[in-house]
């Protein structure tokens, strides 16, 4: 039976998708599975693998039922997840012993301040071309070691969210070059290994990372017998490892060649660039690519809000539109855009600061806090909506000025995935802030799609990561307005002064305000 | 016996009819609309006005039937600040600009440089806001200067109302403060400031003191409104020093806060005592020889409206989102896990005189609900009443106790929150009609029901609740003051920013 149809699955933050395409890049079936953070304290964020593992088998296996195509005519599936931070600690017999403390969980901060403290710079920048961060797993993993002596003594290892899933499907343990790099700290991105020295330095025993790092497109594994009962798979089935949520996303995009910037919108931003590795930055994070992994790095920067800030507003304040959405099946999100529509760049005097989750790149700042100034009776919820979008949007803007200090070389258009590419006034604002023509993809897939390339050239039905050019197909580019560009470079400043003068504040907020009464 | 106490506010008029023992027999209402021609600008018809208190006082007589003859005396508390002009006729000449008119800026800053800070403190004991009425006076001046000339006299929004009842001309001390041209010291207009702003004296009425009698009601109106002929009407008093009355709040050591659309906290002295800077207002109460020191917050209740009705629009909930809204907030710690709210949604007055700044959330996280941020509003704006608290330490007439009216004290939660943030015993009351029944007292002492005001207030005003505050929670609520205080320090030149492009773009 000829080997027709690929599959990717992407575990993310809120949801896992997945979907199959034939061999031309056509999405021939998807399914998608939600979920929801758990978030026991403010900057606290965590999940029970189990949520992923479900929601992965559930969305292959009604993707494979909905495409009405037979199994073996599976060429294989590949697996990309939301960075996990300090990875699902497991067992001996591979099972979890607390949640895994995910990339949104910025709770790490003496772990931080200890590094800060007592390890050179220059020298963990040099090693592993990252700083320290609570973002970074390393951080999260020590925090579980100073703070739950008791389990740390129970861990076996960490394994990252897509690899505990490719686990359960397989009964392989491995992970990729970015999953790995990702977790800085003790990853040596020259060497491209882990690292004894930077492990021993920060005292994390080099026992408990995954022994065998493979490529994105290198295969991992086979179905197992019971797993295909779960997912509907063949026995045999080739598992891929695929990578890191944002640079497959980007590689959806098409993106292989130096300069080309993706910003993935999400639930958070990853925005990055594709170089050699001559331009680290200590601001930003670095870690191998998903395509030509052994040559090229992928520099990103990135909000740990945007996606997840829409939500929380929809949720909040959105009641009435919940309901039409229920009701007529219409967005809520698009009804809180229609409403948006009219109104004026700058919201009207109302400015936000996204860091309802901390912030990642470029003020790296766990502490940071959610900031909503300019308020007058006259504003209403379209005001506060449209304040939002474009508070994520100057959140972007920060990043790629950040990058752009660094040296980095961007090409004259900046590529969006994600979620967000869905609201087409988000995109037009991401334009005007930015000042970047905003290219947008047809197809509504990303990191999934590129999951089921790295399928594709890993069991080798497809010759080379090239035929993604042929895959991909854009929309029309959306242009920055130079008056509204001109209104968004004055509320920018204020944008970067605001955070400045409220540093001190935010902080003491989240000390006082993460104590229980 | 029986008074008629009526409040003229902005909203609508209020009528209470009050019997000797200090019972509330009667009470209904009118609402006003407010006419926005431009943005900052806010008007009322004056003859709207007397179109509603004469259908409130209709209902009065008509629930009396007989007992309408036993109606001694009327009196009236009244919106401040408010300019109704008149002409030689007795007619209004523009719609009345009101005290949340906001146009008059130029005029404030031209009378801060004309005259200054300092000698606006010395003669006349308080800055001229935009919401006064000299700033509106000289913008019809200098914008409208026919208008300007076919003035007869100047009346404040009550006096306008006293006038079509009694055809008497006359102003009392505590309305009369609220001009920023009445030397509240001396109990006079302030020829000195007058001549030096070149307005003359000729255009303000005479002025008495609240409880004094201004003229037995006209025999036409007592005919079309069926009430008795020999019926006084008193001078009555500005909105806040009724709602003092009417709370009890007439002595030094009382202090109330109010927590209506706007906030105010409200102190009485006997003497001199007030801010050096004029951060507070220095008005005169409506209770002889008694001044009062006051702190107002622009948006206070307002702020919470404004959640529900902007921030939530088309929220839906099909019970009360108020009773919601505070369920939600009982259930948030202290502090509300680390939000600051600023209620500056209209600028503010006390401490900052500032019509620039804008109200804001700091420290939002994803994990904060409806319940934090409406609990952090009533935290802001009650941290907002605290700063006029901390002014009033400091010129030594800090209170031991509040009296919470106005609202706010509907809820048991922010009644909490007050005791907490102040750090200090909350009492509520039961008969809680405000600057209505501070207006029927006036009436009663005036029309010879009682002997003076401490006889109308012990009859009329009784203690509901007391609310004690809890130390832990207020120890709490000392750092977040500390942070709202400090924070506003490094926050006022983004938001006077904000406020320039918004204006410029």
């Amino acid at each position: 039976m000829a080997k027709e149809y690929l599959l990717g699955t992407d575990i993310g933050t809120q949801g896992t998708k997945t979907i199959m395409v034939d061999l031309k890049g056509k999405v021939v079936a998807s399914a998608f599975s939600e979920y929801d953070v758990i978030k026991p304290r403010p900057s606290w964020a965590e999940q029970w693998p189990d949520v992923w593992v479900k929601a992965a088998f559930d969305t292959i296996k009604e993707t494979v039922q909905k495409a009405n195509v037979k199994p073996s005519e599976i060429a294989g599936i590949a697996l990309s997840g939301l960075y996990g931070g300090s990875g699902v600690p497991v067992d001996k017999d591979m099972n979890p012993i607390r949640p895994c403390l995910i990339w949104m969980d910025r709770r790490a901060t003496d772990e931080v301040q200890w590094v800060k403290e007592n390890v050179d710079k220059d020298k963990i920048f040099e090693i592993t071309g990252n700083y320290v961060d609570s973002y970074y797993g390393f951080t999260k993993m020590m925090w579980i070691r100073n703070k739950e002596p008791d389990n740390w003594k129970k861990i076996y290892q960490f394994i990252t969210p897509k690899d505990y899933v490719i686990y359960k499907l397989t009964g392989e343990n491995a992970t990729d070059l970015s999953s790995a790099g990702n977790i800085g700290g003790i990853f040596d991105i020259k060497k491209r290994n882990w690292s004894e020295e930077m492990c021993k330095i920060l005292g994390i025993p080099i026992s408990v990372l995954p022994k065998r790092i493979v490529k994105s497109a290198d295969i991992v594994g086979k179905i197992s017998k019971e797993s295909s009962k779960l997912c509907g798979l063949l026995e045999g089935t080739p598992v891929v490892a695929g990578g890191i949520d944002a640079p497959v996303a980007s590689l959806s995009a098409g993106v292989l060649e130096e300069k080309s910037h993706v910003a993935m919108i999400g639930t958070s931003i990853c925005w990055g660039v594709v170089h050699k590795g001559q331009h680290l930055s200590p601001k930003l994070v670095s870690f191998p690519y998903v395509a030509y992994d052994e040559e090229m790095v992928y520099t990103f920067g990135g909000a740990a809000t945007a996606g997840g800030i829409v939500r929380w507003f929809r949720d909040q304040f959105g009641g009435k539109e919940r309901e039409v959405e229920r009701e007529l099946n219409i967005s809520a999100y698009r009804l809180l855009d229609e409403q948006a529509e009219d109104v004026l760049p700058g919201s009207e005097g109302i400015l936000l600061l996204p860091y309802f989750m901390g912030e990642r790149s470029p003020i790296w700042d766990p502490d940071a806090r959610g900031t909503m100034i300019g308020l007058t009776l006259y504003h209403t919820k379209k005001h506060i909506y449209k304040a939002i979008l474009e508070g994520v949007a100057y959140s972007l803007r920060h990043n790629i000025e950040a990058g752009l200090e660094s040296g980095l070389e961007l090409a004259d258009e900046c590529i969006v995935v994600g979620g967000a590419t869905r609201s087409r006034l988000w995109m037009k604002i991401f334009s005007d802030v930015t000042g970047y023509p905003i290219k947008t993809i047809t197809q509504d897939v990303e990191a999934p799609y590129g999951d089921a390339l790295l399928a594709g050239v890993g069991t080798g039905v497809l010759d080379s990561y090239k035929r993604i050019k042929d895959w991909v197909r854009f929309d029309k580019v959306i242009y920055p307005d130079e008056r509204a560009k001109g209104i968004y470079d004055r509320y920018f400043v204020e944008y970067k002064k605001a955070y400045e003068s409220l540093k001190e504040t935010m902080k003491a907020l989240s000390k006082i305000g993460s104590i229980k009464m | 016996m029986l008074s008629i106490g009526i409040d003229l506010g902005t909203s609508g008029v209020k009528l209470i009819i009050l019997d000797e023992n200090g019972n509330v027999l009667f009470k209904t209402g009118e609402p006003f609309s407010v006419s926005n021609p431009h943005p900052g600008w806010s008007e009322q018809d004056p003859d709207d006005w007397y179109r509603g208190v004469k259908k409130v006082l209709h209902r009065a007589s008509e629930y009396l039937r007989n007992d309408v003859e036993r109606v001694k005396a009327i009196g009236l508390s009244g919106q401040m600040h408010g300019a109704v002009l008149i002409d030689r006729e007795g007619n209004v000449i523009r719609p009345a600009i009101l005290w949340n008119d906001t146009r008059s800026y130029e005029e404030r800053n031209w009378i801060m440089e004309r005259v200054g800070i300092e000698d606006m403190l010395r003669m006349v004991q308080n800055l001229p806001l935009e919401g006064f009425t000299l700033p509106k006076l000289l913008w019809v001046k200098r914008n409208e200067s026919k208008n300007y000339e076919k003035i007869w006299k100047v009346l404040l929004p009550k006096d306008y109302i006293n006038f079509k009842l009694t055809g008497r001309i006359e102003t009392e001390v505590s309305d009369a403060s609220g001009t920023a041209y009445f030397d509240v010291l001396k109990q006079k207009w302030s020829d000195e400031l007058l001549s030096i702003l070149s307005l003359s004296s000729d255009i303000l009425p005479e002025v008495l003191q609240s409880t004094d009698v201004v003229a037995t009601i006209l025999p036409s109106v007592a005919e079309e409104l069926n009430l008795p002929q020999d019926c006084i009407v008193v001078a009555g008093g500005a909105d806040n020093a009724c709602a003092a009355l009417g709370s009890g709040v007439t002595e030094e050591g009382m202090t109330m806060c109010s927590i209506g659309s706007s906030g105010t906290l409200l102190s009485p002295t006997p003497g001199f005592k007030r801010d050096e800077k004029g951060r507070l207002h220095f008005f005169s109460h409506a209770k002889r020889g008694m001044n009062y020191n006051m702190g107002v917050v622009l948006s206070a209740g307002m702020s919470l409206n404004w959640f529900v009705h902007n921030a939530l629009r088309s929220f839906d909930y099909k019970g009360d989102v108020y009773e919601l809204l505070n369920e939600l907030a009982s259930n948030v710690p202290v502090g509300s896990e680390g939000l600051l709210f600023y209620p500056y949604l209209n600028g503010e007055r006390t401490p900052h005189m500032n019509a620039k700044i804008r109200g804001g959330f700091i420290g939002l996280s994803l994990r904060h609900t409806l319940g934090n941020m409406a609990r952090s509003i009533m935290e802001g704006v009650t941290f907002a009443l605290r700063d006029s608290l901390e002014i009033m330490k400091e010129i030594n007439i800090a209170p031991s106790e509040v009296i919470l009216v106005g609202g706010g004290e509907k809820s048991k939660l922010w009644s909490h929150i007050v005791a907490d943030v102040f750090s200090l015993p909350v009492k509520t009351l039961k008969n809680n009609e405000g600057a209505a029944l501070g207006a029927a007292i006036l009436a009663g002492v005036g029309g010879g029901i009682w002997q003076n005001l401490e006889e109308g207030i012990d009859r009329s005003v009784k203690v509901d609740r007391i609310i004690e505050p809890d130390r832990s929670n207020a120890e709490r609520y000392n750092e977040y003051y500390d942070l709202f205080v400090r924070t506003f320090l490094s926050l006022r030149p983004s938001l006077e920013e904000l406020f320039d492009i918004r204006m410029q773009t």
